[in-house]
């Protein structure tokens, strides 16, 4: 059967694509990756390891994987979830008001103490090429026939407690551009946050439902907020986010 | 008994009712306390792997535009795969059907049961998907006639390439012989007026069966009004970020009240053919030519008369470049440069525009074109392309009607528009109307009241025939249907020489405008060519005591017969 076949066993972790080729991942996480054919130029063996070996390293870890970027400001960081193409403007805006990014999403996590800690993750920040240009950066292409470039942004080297999420999403017509979550709807939004399926930790059991309902309930703790992109270029969505952070996690600290 | 693949494809293009559909199908299978229109079934489409790839722990904007396309093709074989008597797996799709390649098929063959194409009518379709992608009226008329109006695949978001194609390409691509599983065609105004009984036999065939009850529980559970109301309360994720209401109105022919007539004109303009295939003009719409003739026609006032024109008739102007008929009742017909026809119904004589577009619009259009035309129907009697011929009242369209009845393939009555290629003279037939006199109905069968009427003194009506595909055709022979003067049985002559080129003259001439039109040395010549690549017989039928039979037995015998001119067949 063609596509992607993904064998998760005790010991090692094989995920096989014909034509892009195969990744071994290691419980200890080493990644090796055979790209199928001729890979002059590495790409195959950077998609292996970056877009699939890597993650699946961090799951094999322990590492509960959230279906966001990560960034942080000082001792704080900040998950923030989202279309890649919403997500990556945020980043960009973002890191111009000194953000430094943990991860490309998906971020690794783990719960340390009562904090959910982001830890960096090296592989590289990809944007659309198209919100590359408009920020002026130079975006290396990744993949031919993508439209997925990666470029430079400040990196941050050491894990951070997560502080607050924010969602970004687009606006509706008669909606707020900001939304401060709170109650069940923040809630919800917690239980959505973290992946399943093959970037599930793994462990030596399946997670008791108490658990991740506990999860959740520790993720809705985290102040949460909604901004609202009025159109795919809107050139404010940082500042909003950046005025909420001030407002809610500068203020509480 | 149904495909063991459980894939159905229910494709549509945007705004035509797919969700309705879909809102069906879910109310089929959900208590009614549970239903609600933010969970309805077959949402995702197969461009979207992006969620797929979360069982893979895959960063889809790792991989290339290939891969992407293997991987959809990967999960729509997994998602369609089954053993016969498995329910179905619907799937919403707006694009356009197109074959692939192997292993990169976007709708797998092996993997599909059917598909179920909704269509609604393009004005309808402009006027909803306006709001919906916050453009205005114009742009989305403008982005239903463009191929590539959709949002470009994007690795970023997981998408494959997703092509809709225009209004009338989504449609025809699914329609076409090339589609390898069954098709059901649904149009949306007949979900609007019987959503039950237009559904019903479909789902059944799909193998996703329902009984009248169950199904028109499912159709009051699925109303407009009630979506409206699970939308209003409840919100609906799969609306545009853009757009304030998903369900809007859902009537059909809100167009009339919400277009402007320039607009609904441009949207007519692009996809006449489609939309006459689909129903959405009438079979007999005057103004519309098939758009592969390249004619554009318009109502509108036509000048008193032509510069320096030469008047063959005194009722026909012509220039090399412009051609100006006056008709009874002050009707007018002005035809420029090959491709604008402006047409002045005059008073009274709106029933002439269809045979004054159809016929000599088309005419004048390809002798400025620098084609020839035969005052002829195209008839394809025993696999042969031929011509019949004759002057006005000789029965062209009788006995290319009669020659229909008998099984043989009327493609155009009355005009045979004439290439010279490979050897050969070629034709290539476009959909007109047949005017038949009430005798000539009814000698052929036809219900002569039940046509639309041609006023005008003329007491003919227009008949629609099957549509011809617009593929040319080698012309085979040319049949001159010649009234005798003598009481003879019907006689055939395959006239040799001078005689070939004088009966020619008769019928290409056109009132004299193709020797001014063409100017008389190539008019003469292509008609000499004419005479020269294709073979021509004279039917002669006697002045009475004839029957029709007899004349189609004679052109039936002489088709098959072997060609006494001298000329390759």
């Amino acid at each position: 059967m063609p596509g992607p076949q993904l064998d998760r066993d005790e010991t090692t972790w094989t995920g096989s694509f014909a034509g892009l080729g195969t990744v071994a991942v290691a419980l200890d996480g080493e990644v090796t990756a055979h790209p199928d054919g001729q890979d002059e130029d590495g790409s195959r063996a950077q998609a292996l390891r970056h877009g699939w070996g890597g993650l699946l390293s961090w799951a094999g870890r322990g590492f509960a994987l959230a279906n966001a970027a990560s960034l942080a400001i000082g001792e704080r960081g900040l998950l923030v979830t989202g279309e890649p193409d919403d997500v990556a403007a945020t980043l960009l805006g973002l890191a111009r008001h000194g953000f430094v990014v943990l991860s490309d999403r998906p971020s690794p996590t783990r719960w340390v103490g009562g904090s959910l800690v982001a830890y960096p993750r090296d592989a590289p920040i990809l944007v659309p090429r198209r919100r590359a240009e408009q920020a002026g950066l130079t975006g290396t292409p990744v993949r031919e026939g993508s439209t997925s470039v990666a470029v430079d942004l400040p990196r941050g080297v050491e894990p951070v407690p997560c502080a607050s999420i924010a969602h970004v999403v687009r606006q509706r017509p008669d909606e707020e551009a900001l939304d401060r979550l709170a109650g069940t709807r923040r809630f919800e939004r917690a239980a959505t946050l973290m992946l399943r399926g093959a970037l599930a930790p793994a462990g030596p059991t399946e997670p008791d439902p108490r658990e991740v309902f506990d999860e959740h309930l520790r993720l809705a703790a985290l102040p949460s907020v909604v901004i609202r992109m009025e159109g795919r270029d809107d050139p404010l969505v940082a500042d909003r986010l950046l005025d909420w952070w001030r407002s809610t996690v500068d203020a509480a600290t | 008994m149904t495909s063991a693949a459980r894939t159905v494809w229910l494709a549509s293009y945007p705004k035509s009712g797919n969700t309705w559909v879909r809102a069906v199908v879910t109310a089929l299978g959900t208590h009614p306390h549970l239903f609600g229109v933010d969970h309805l079934v077959s949402g995702a489409q197969p461009q979207h792997v992006g969620a797929a790839l979360g069982a893979y722990g895959l960063d889809p904007r790792w991989l290339s535009g290939d891969e992407l396309d293997v991987l959809r093709d990967a999960l729509c074989r997994r998602m369609g795969a089954g053993g016969p008597g498995d329910p179905p797996v619907l799937r919403k799709t707006h694009e356009r059907y197109r074959p692939g390649m192997p292993g990169r098929e976007p709708f797998p063959a092996d993997a599909t049961r059917a598909a179920i194409l909704v269509v609604r009518d393009p004005r309808d379709v402009a006027c909803s998907f306006a709001p919906f992608f916050d453009v205005t009226i114009d742009e989305a008329i403008a982005a239903m006639a463009r191929d590539g109006g959709e949002p470009e695949a994007n690795a970023a978001q997981a998408q494959t390439a997703s092509p809709w194609g225009t209004w009338s390409t989504h449609a025809m691509s699914w329609l076409s012989d090339d589609v390898p599983f069954p098709v059901h065609l649904v149009r949306y105004e007949d979900l609007q007026s019987d959503a039950a009984g237009t559904l019903q036999p479909v789902l059944e065939a799909v193998g996703l069966p329902c009984t009248p009850d169950t199904l028109a529980a499912a159709v009051e559970q699925a109303r407009f009004d009630r979506l409206q109301e699970s939308e209003a309360t409840r919100g609906f994720k799969e609306t545009s970020p853009r757009t304030r209401q998903f369900f809007r109105s859902g009537r059909s022919g809100g167009w009339h009240n919400e277009l402007a007539a320039g607009q609904a004109a441009a949207i007519v303009d692009a996809h006449a053919d489609a939309m006459r295939v689909l129903g959405y003009l009438p079979a007999d719409d005057p103004l519309h030519l098939p758009a592969a003739l390249g004619i554009r026609v318009r109502s509108g006032s036509v000048p008193a008369g032509l510069a320096d024109a030469v008047r063959p008739r005194p009722w026909i102007q012509v220039t090399p470049t412009a051609a100006l008929l006056r008709f009874r009742g002050g009707a007018g017909l002005l035809v420029e440069d090959g491709t604008d026809v402006t047409v002045d119904a005059g008073t009274g004589q709106a029933d002439q525009v269809g045979w004054m577009v159809q016929g000599w619009a088309v005419t004048l259009a390809m002798l400025q074109r620098g084609l020839l035309s035969l005052h002829a129907s195209t008839v394809v009697v025993g696999g042969h392309v031929l011509a019949i011929a004759g002057d006005r009242g000789a029965g062209k369209s009788t006995t290319s009607m009669a020659l229909r009845t008998r099984g043989h393939r009327l493609l155009c009555d009355d005009v045979t528009v004439v290439e010279f290629r490979d050897g050969g003279a070629w034709t290539t037939p476009f959909w007109r109307n047949v005017h038949l006199l009430e005798d000539a109905a009814a000698a052929v069968g036809v219900d002569f009241a039940l046509l639309p009427a041609l006023g005008s003194g003329r007491v003919k009506s227009a008949f629609r025939a099957e549509d011809p595909a617009d593929v040319p055709q080698r012309l085979e022979r040319i049949v001159v249907l010649a009234p005798g003067d003598s009481d003879e049985a019907v006689r055939v002559e395959h006239p040799a020489g001078a005689a070939r080129l004088a009966t020619l003259v008769a019928h290409t001439s056109r009132d004299g405008v193709a020797p001014v039109v063409l100017g008389q040395e190539r008019y003469f010549a292509q008609v000499a060519h004419l005479a020269d690549v294709v073979p021509i017989t004279v039917v002669h039928r006697p002045r009475s005591g004839w029957s029709l039979d007899a004349v189609l037995d004679a052109i039936e015998a002489d088709a098959d017969g072997p060609g006494s001119d001298g000329l390759a067949r």
